[in-house]
């Protein structure tokens, strides 16, 4: 056996688990039903859920706001569409008597 | 409360009592396995829990205690393999976080253990293991070819290299620490 093979012995000694790891580890094998899920697999999609809800919000919100200015504008103009027809017939109103007395 | 009360009826008072007593004695090698290969001390308990989890739903077909000594080194062995294919991550040297030895023998050379521990994580999955399986549990390289499903000469050639790589990485950071 040569030195480098004895430090790497050392170096690779057995640790003690965590402490709480044996009660722990029993304790799950008696809830054979509730699956225990992968700890790292759901961190990620849980932000990610939260960051794409965020972002479909936002989305939304903004697609909303536009709907919004364009149903103002599309109301606008008919009332000012509607303003200058009333308009137009008082207007034609007065023009057709004056022509016919003529 | 005792935890065993927790397991469920179907196992017997027996089976219940072999399994604490298997989780006790076996928790360090298992979880070491995992931690030198890892080194990640949260992966790592979480990798020994799922190992012991899956002992505890084969417990019918373990023989004997050789048998689950020999069981529980290659489904740990598998396991930790596993992970990193799936995350595609290299070993996180978090040697800071190191837990507490179980050898109660201080180290000749804190130092040099924890170069050789970066070193190891630095190499190869495979071969990585090969050197955890040799050095940690001492097992030969039949043991090894078997428990990884490879054939014994594959596994003297890879530890061979893997010692020689080890060696000279090794040789050349004291150099440069030296200098």
């Amino acid at each position: 056996m040569n030195q480098f093979e004895d430090q790497l012995r050392r170096a690779l000694r057995p640790v003690d688990p965590p402490a709480g790891f044996v009660e722990r580890t029993l304790a799950l094998a008696g809830e054979p039903q509730r699956k225990r899920p992968p700890r790292r697999l759901l961190q990620f999609p849980r932000y990610a859920m939260a960051l794409a809800a965020s972002l479909a919000l936002a989305v939304f919100g903004l697609q909303y706001r536009e709907y919004q200015q364009g149903q103002q504008a599309k109301e606008q103009l008919m009332t000012a569409l509607h303003i200058t027809g009333s308009q137009l017939t008082q207007i034609q109103a007065k023009v057709v008597p004056a022509n016919a007395e003529k | 409360m005792s935890h065993l009360a927790a397991i469920p009826a179907t196992a017997t008072t027996a089976a219940r009592a072999d399994f604490e007593q298997i989780v006790r004695e076996h928790s360090a090698m298992v979880f070491s396995i995992a931690w030198h290969y890892l080194h990640d001390r949260a992966l790592a308990e979480e990798v020994a829990q799922d190992v012991f989890l899956q002992l505890h739903r084969d417990l019918d077909r373990v023989e004997d205690a050789g048998h689950v000594k020999h069981w529980l080194r290659r489904v740990a062995t598998h396991r930790c393999i596993d992970q990193v294919r799936a995350r595609k991550t290299r070993a996180q040297v978090a040697l800071e976080d190191a837990p507490p030895l179980a050898a109660v023998e201080r180290e000749a050379d804190p130092l040099m253990s924890r170069l050789l521990q970066r070193l190891v994580a630095s190499l190869p999955p495979q071969a990585r293991m090969m050197i955890v399986l040799r050095y940690q549990e001492e097992m030969d390289p039949m043991e090894i070819a078997e428990t990884l499903g490879i054939p014994a000469r594959t596994v003297r050639t890879r530890l061979h290299r893997a010692l020689h790589l080890l060696r000279e990485k090794a040789a050349r950071q004291q150099r440069e620490v030296n200098s």
